[in-house]
C-alpha cells in the first residue's frame, strides 16, 4: 500500500504548509504539459495522478482526523493499472541528468517489477550520488538476474576496474615524473643541453663550444 | 576499537615502520597520563592512525625517544614523546569508547553484552577523567551520542542501505577526527574521519556476517542481499565481489585528503601507507574470511600487492 507521504515525499510530521508546497512542486515538475507530444505524457499523467490524489488523501486524513486508506490505495492501483514501468523514460531522464526525476520513478516501481533492467537502473543512480556499496549491490544481482547482458557486465567490470586502480597513487604524488628530459631536474638540463649541442653539431652549427 | 585500520607493514621504510610504533607507544603512554592507567587497554591501531592524522594536521612534530615500558620491559622502544596532539587523541579516544561501550550494552545479547557491561565501570571512567583534563571541545560527547543515536536508530529499523548505516558511522568518526580543529584541518580531518568510519564498518559487517545470520542480528549486508549474501555458511562470491570493487571507490575521497597532507611531516609517508595499502590489504584479508587478526597485516608478503 503506498504511502501518500512518501508520495509527496514529505514526513508524518510536516505542517499543511509543507505538505502544500510539496505538493505544488511535484505538480510543476511532473505537469503532463510540459512534455505534451513526448511519448510519455501519458505515463506522467498517471504519476500526476498519484500525486493529486496523495495530497487528497492528506487533505482528507487531516480534515477529517482519520487516515485516508481507501484515497492511498485507489491511487496505488490506479498507478499498477498503467501496466509494467516503462525504463526508457528512466534512461531519458538518466540521460538528461535529472536523477531526482529518475529516482522517484525508479523508487515508485511496484515490487513485482523490479526485475535486472531495474537493478541496473537502481545501481546506476546510486553510482552517480556516490552511493558504491549499494551500486555494487544493484549491478551484482543485475548480473545474477540476467547473466548474459553485456550493458549490466559492463557496469559492474567498469567499476572493479577503477577499484583496481584505486591504491596505484601511492608514492606517485610528489616525486619527480621520470623520462622527461624537460622535466627540470639537473640530470635532465644537462643531457638536454648535450642534446641540443649534438645536433647543432650535425647541422654544422655548436651550442657549447668546448665539446 | 576494531583494528582493521593498519598500515601495510612490508610496503613501509624502516624509519617510517619505526615511527609508526613509535606513535603507538606514545598514543598508549598518553592513555596512561589523560585517562588513567588502566585506559590502556583499551588502545587500538585505529585509534593510532587517528592520532597520527591528528599530529599531521596540527603540524606537531613529536620528539622521537627510546624508553622502556611495562608491556616490553627488556628493551627500550621508540617512543612519541608526550604532546598536545596526543593527549587529546587519547581524551577523544576515551570518549569513543564510552559512547561504543553503551551502544554495545543496549543492543548486543549473551556475553559480549556481559563484556561490555564488565568493561562500563572503566570506560565512564575513562571518559569523566578526558572530560576533567580540558582537552575535548564543549559538547562533543552529546553530539558523538547523538551521532550513534541515528545509526542505532538506522539499525533497528533494519535499513537496507549499507552506504547510509556506514555512511553514519562515517559522521560519528568525522566528528571525532574534527574535533577541536578549525578552517582546512578541521575539513581534511572530516574526510578522513568519515572514510575510516566507512571502511571499519562495512569491514565489521562483512567479517559478523556469517554469525549474525546465525543469530538472526541486524547487519547491513544481510538487510540488502538478503538470501544472497551467503553461500554455504560463508560470504557469498557475489557480496565479496561487490565489496571488493564498492569499498576501494568508497575510499577515494580518502586518498584524496591523503594526498593533500603535509609532505614534509614525518608521518604523512605512514598514513599514507594506511589509505593506499593497509586498507585494502585488510579489506582482502576480511573478504577472504581471515577477519582482522591479531598480528600485522602484510604476512602474505609485499608480492600480493
Amino acid at each position: 500500500m503506498k504511502d501518500p507521504y512518501q508520495v509527496l515525499g514529505v514526513p508524518r510530521s510536516a505542517s499543511d504548509e509543507e505538505v502544500k508546497r510539496a505538493w505544488r512542486e511535484l505538480a510543476r515538475k511532473y505537469h503532463p504539459d510540459n512534455y505534451a507530444g513526448s511519448a510519455q505524457a501519458a505515463g506522467y499523467e498517471e504519476l500526476m495522478k498519484e500525486i493529486n490524489e496523495a495530497y487528497d488523501a492528506i487533505q482528507k486524513e487531516r480534515a477529517g482526523g482519520q487516515r485516508g486508506e481507501s484515497a492511498a490505495s485507489s491511487a496505488y492501483s490506479s498507478y499498477k493499472s498503467s501496466g509494467t514501468t516503462s525504463f526508457y523514460e528512466v534512461r531519458r531522464l538518466i540521460n538528461e541528468k535529472k536523477y531526482d526525476q529518475a529516482k522517484f520513478i525508479i523508487d515508485s516501481t511496484p515490487a513485482a517489477d523490479r526485475g535486472a533492467e531495474w537493478n541496473f537502473l537502481m545501481g546506476w543512480l546510486l553510482y552517480q550520488g556516490g552511493n558504491y556499496t549499494d551500486a555494487a549491490r544493484h549491478f551484482e544481482i543485475a548480473c545474477y538476474l540476467d547473466p548474459s547482458n553485456r550493458e549490466y557486465q559492463n557496469a559492474r567490470a567498469g567499476m572493479q576496474a577503477r577499484a583496481g586502480d584505486y591504491g596505484n597513487m601511492y608514492r606517485t604524488v610528489g616525486t619527480s615524473s621520470d623520462g622527461d628530459c624537460l622535466s627540470g631536474d639537473v640530470c635532465g638540463m644537462c643531457s638536454t643541453l648535450i642534446c641540443c649541442d649534438t645536433c647543432c653539431e650535425c647541422m654544422g652549427g655548436d651550442l657549447i663550444r668546448c665539446c | 576499537m576494531y583494528g582493521y585500520v593498519r598500515p601495510l607493514i612490508p610496503e613501509l621504510k624502516v624509519g617510517e615502520y619505526e615511527r609508526y610504533r613509535a606513535v603507538y607507544c606514545g598514543l598508549c603512554r598518553s592513555m596512561g597520563r589523560v585517562t588513567g592507567q588502566a585506559s590502556r587497554i583499551t588502545l587500538s591501531y585505529d585509534m593510532t592512525f587517528f592520532a597520527a592524522v591528528r599530529m599531521i594536521l596540527e603540524g606537531t612534530v613529536p620528539r622521537f625517544v627510546p624508553m622502556r615500558c611495562p608491556a616490553h620491559p627488556l628493551n627500550r622502544r621508540l617512543t612519541a614523546e608526550d604532546n598536545p596532539s596526543l593527549r587529546t587523541a587519547a581524551a577523544l579516544s576515551a570518549v569513543l569508547c564510552r559512547e561504543k561501550n553503551r551502544d554495545d550494552r543496549r543492543d548486543e545479547r549473551g556475553l559480549p553484552m556481559l563484556k561490555a557491561a564488565l568493561r562500563t565501570p572503566l570506560t565512564a571512567r575513562m571518559e569523566r577523567r578526558a572530560v576533567k583534563s580540558g582537552l575535548l571541545p564543549e559538547g562533543i560527547g552529546s553530539e558523538l551520542a547523538e551521532c550513534l543515536e541515528r545509526l542505532c536508530d538506522a539499525e533497528r529499523a533494519r535499513c537496507p542501505s549499507a552506504d547510509e548505516t556506514a555512511g553514519l558511522f562515517g559522521d560519528a568518526l568525522a566528528l571525532v577526527f574534527s574535533a577541536g580543529l578549525t578552517g582546512e584541518a578541521a575539513e581534511e580531518a572530516r574526510i578522513l574521519g568519515d572514510g575510516a568510519g566507512r571502511f571499519v564498518y562495512l569491514c565489521d559487517a562483512a567479517d559478523d556476517l556469517p554469525d549474525d545470520a546465525r543469530r538472526g542480528r541486524y547487519n547491513p549486508l544481510l538487510a540488502g542481499w538478503g538470501d544472497l549474501a551467503l553461500s554455504e555458511g560463508k560470504l557469498s562470491p557475489m557480496v565479496r565481489d561487490s565489496l571488493g570493487a564498492a569499498v576501494p571507490l568508497t575510499l577515494e575521497k580518502m586518498g584524496e585528503a591523503a594526498d593533500r597532507l603535509d609532505p614534509a611531516h614525518p608521518l604523512t609517508p605512514v598514513v599514507r601507507n594506511i589509505v593506499y595499502l593497509g586498507l585494502p590489504a585488510m579489506l582482502r584479508r576480511v573478504l577472504s574470511g581471515e577477519g582482522p587478526g591479531r598480528g600485522r597485516t602484510g604476512k602474505e608478503g609485499p608480492g600480493s600487492l
